[in-house]
């Protein structure tokens, strides 16, 4: 019975006359580059869900074609034609897909498992604690971009393995984060009170402590996406990632890298394509985090 | 003269952590190129002599159990024996330890480029905040930070050799060589740099520090400490990075080393370049954090009592 007069008072003040939401929202609506990256990371994301009504996969990216090889950008293929004659701009369409698809996969495997084992280093602390961090410790030996080369070079080269590889090359930062966003929350007084209203554990870390990291986790996943992408094309780019013929702009950037000289447009263009899909990110990464915590506002 | 005593006993703690850790480290790498695909006896004899492959397979130690092929490793590597590389048939050992001064060069280059571009913008841009200056340094910082180093890398190469003809693409003899790598792996942490150095000059002046004293206590102070920050705890990073560069520019360090190994299959080679990098940057963080200790009263104090927050 409390619990629910709490849970309505709790609704009704987001609701209201509280709106932390909406004020954040405002806030986040204020600032240009955010909003600039919201429109470009939407955009990314609908040329992504559509790039199959728009471009003939076998035809255009699949498909050499030796005849048309190396042509500049023309009328015909805007951004030109690759060292096999396949449009250059159908690989890029076709890429978003794989750079979105391994660093969001990745981003959401990393803060996963960096929420769950934050949480619990954090939350139960003592043994449990020290184990997981100094699992911690070891992903940590190594830098994650090479932490990911070693996972690519054990399991493999295929997406599914190159979004492990990029995830588990993360996780432990993730883990580190959470850890101190729980460290920071789980003694205030309203856990305590929580748990003087009979809450067990599990409802202490769903209903109390969680909403509170979710600032956190929002900021860490926007920020994290885009080095993600980056990780995973730089692997691509080293010959580690996503194999050829598949479309992915490291891939094709390390493709095109023979023809620097006389075909630049082939280094041009997927970099750009990687540069504007990271600035989105970052541009709305920062905006959030401004956004989300006051702190660092004013 | 208790504080002395605390300070002996925590450099020792962190010297005597560094055994697990990199052990620690060293193992997981090695289990996982364990894992690899490819059988790489087969790789170096091809398959169609069976007896040969089975020879060689007792030869190099590998009909043993993992765990004791781990420990004869970690064995061999107190000796400064990681094995011979397939490809060159030479020492792993001695193949990373004489390609380590040239990524030692490139990332101390790399270095002065992060100091001498994020510095002087990080101050300028505090100090004369919103102004033109401030929102195109941003905006630039902004840029470096989401722009690929490969990618850039590639363009520097367009420009400044193929097309211009002024420093050379590839190779660490020529002069001037290590101008273009150097800006490559420098460009993201420098803008990095540059909005913290904004951000730490904003507070000093938000505080109320005079505006001259603000650029020579704050902004002088804060050029010398992230220099070595930057230098070490961005070491690790400028390894991992120093890989992609080193590619992209054809640099004979370790980087390119540990990626032609694993593009080659050469397992021994790819597994020593990786545990002695893990070594390296173990060692030199560990330092780091002695250093630290020596410097900065904040950690000498929590040093005593319970270590809450690791």
């Amino acid at each position: 019975m409390y619990k629910s007069d709490i849970k309505n008072d709790v609704h009704t003040q987001g609701r209201k006359h509280f709106s932390l939401r909406g004020q954040i929202w405002i806030r986040l609506c204020k600032n240009k580059s955010a909003i600039l990256g919201l429109i470009i990371i939407i955009t990314i994301f609908f040329i992504a869900f559509i790039a199959d009504h728009i471009v003939n996969y076998e035809e255009d990216v699949i498909q050499p074609n030796v005849s048309i090889r190396l042509q500049w950008p023309n009328s015909e293929h805007v951004l030109g034609t690759d060292e096999l004659g396949r449009d250059v701009l159908s690989r890029i369409i076709y890429g978003s897909r794989m750079s979105l698809m391994i660093g969001v996969l990745a981003v959401v495997f990393s803060l996963t498992t960096g929420v769950i084992l934050g949480t619990l280093a954090a939350f139960y602390g003592g043994t449990i604690d020290t184990v997981i961090m100094r699992i911690c410790d070891i992903f940590e030996g190594l830098p994650s971009f090479l932490m990911a080369v070693v996972i690519t070079a054990a399991f493999g080269t295929n997406i599914v393995n190159l979004m492990i590889a990029v995830g588990l090359g993360t996780f432990s930062a993730c883990t580190r984060i959470i850890r101190g966003n729980v460290l920071m929350v789980k003694d205030q007084d309203y856990v305590e009170a929580g748990y003087a209203m009979g809450a067990n554990d599990f409802q202490i870390i769903m209903f109390h402590i969680m909403p509170n990291c979710v600032a956190t986790i929002i900021v860490q996943a926007s920020l994290r996406v885009g080095s993600g992408i980056t990780t995973a094309s730089a692997l691509s780019f080293l010959g580690l990632g996503v194999q050829p013929p598949n479309p992915e702009w490291g891939a094709m950037l390390s493709g095109g890298r023979a023809y620097l000289l006389d075909s630049s447009y082939l280094t041009l263009f997927p970099g750009l394509a990687i540069m504007i899909t990271i600035l989105a990110f970052n541009m709305l990464g920062d905006g959030l985090r401004d956004a989300l915590d006051p702190r660092l506002k004013r | 003269m208790a504080k002395g005593v605390t300070m002996i006993k925590y450099i020792f703690k962190r010297l005597l952590l560094l055994i697990p850790v990199s052990l620690c480290t060293s193992a997981l790498v090695f289990f996982m190129m364990a894992l690899a695909p490819g059988d790489p006896v087969t790789a170096i004899l091809g398959t169609d002599k069976p007896e040969a492959v089975e020879a060689k397979r007792i030869e190099l130690g590998l009909d043993k159990p993992i765990g004791t092929q781990f420990v004869n490793y970690m064995q061999g590597l107190l000796k400064g024996d990681l094995g011979v590389s397939y490809t060159s048939k030479k020492p792993v050992f001695n193949e990373y330890i004489s390609r380590f001064p040239s990524t030692l060069k490139l990332t101390f280059y790399a270095m002065i480029v992060v100091v001498l571009i994020a510095v002087p913008i990080g101050i300028i841009s505090a100090i004369k905040q919103y102004s033109l200056f401030d929102n195109i340094g941003m905006i630039v910082a902004l840029t470096g930070i989401s722009m690929p180093s490969f990618w850039l890398g590639l363009l520097l190469i367009l420009l400044f050799s193929l097309k211009l003809g002024w420093l050379p693409s590839a190779g660490n003899s020529a002069p001037g060589a290590v101008i273009l790598p150097a800006i490559t792996l420098g460009a993201t942490m420098a803008a990095n740099l540059t909005r913290t150095t904004r951000s730490t000059i904003r507070t000093a002046r938000a505080k109320g520090v005079g505006y001259r004293i603000t650029i020579i206590r704050h902004a002088l102070k804060n050029a010398v400490i992230p220099m070595i920050t930057v230098m070490c705890v961005e070491f690790a990073s400028m390894l991992a990075g120093a890989c992609v560069v080193e590619t992209v520019f054809s640099w004979p360090g370790v980087g390119r080393l540990t990626i032609d190994a694993i593009n080659r299959k050469d397992r021994p080679l790819a597994i020593g370049c990786l545990i002695m990098t893990a070594i390296v940057i173990s060692l030199v963080s560990t330092l780091l954090d002695i250093l630290y200790a020596l410097v900065d009263p904040r950690i000498r104090a929590g040093m005593g009592g319970k270590n809450k927050n690791v």
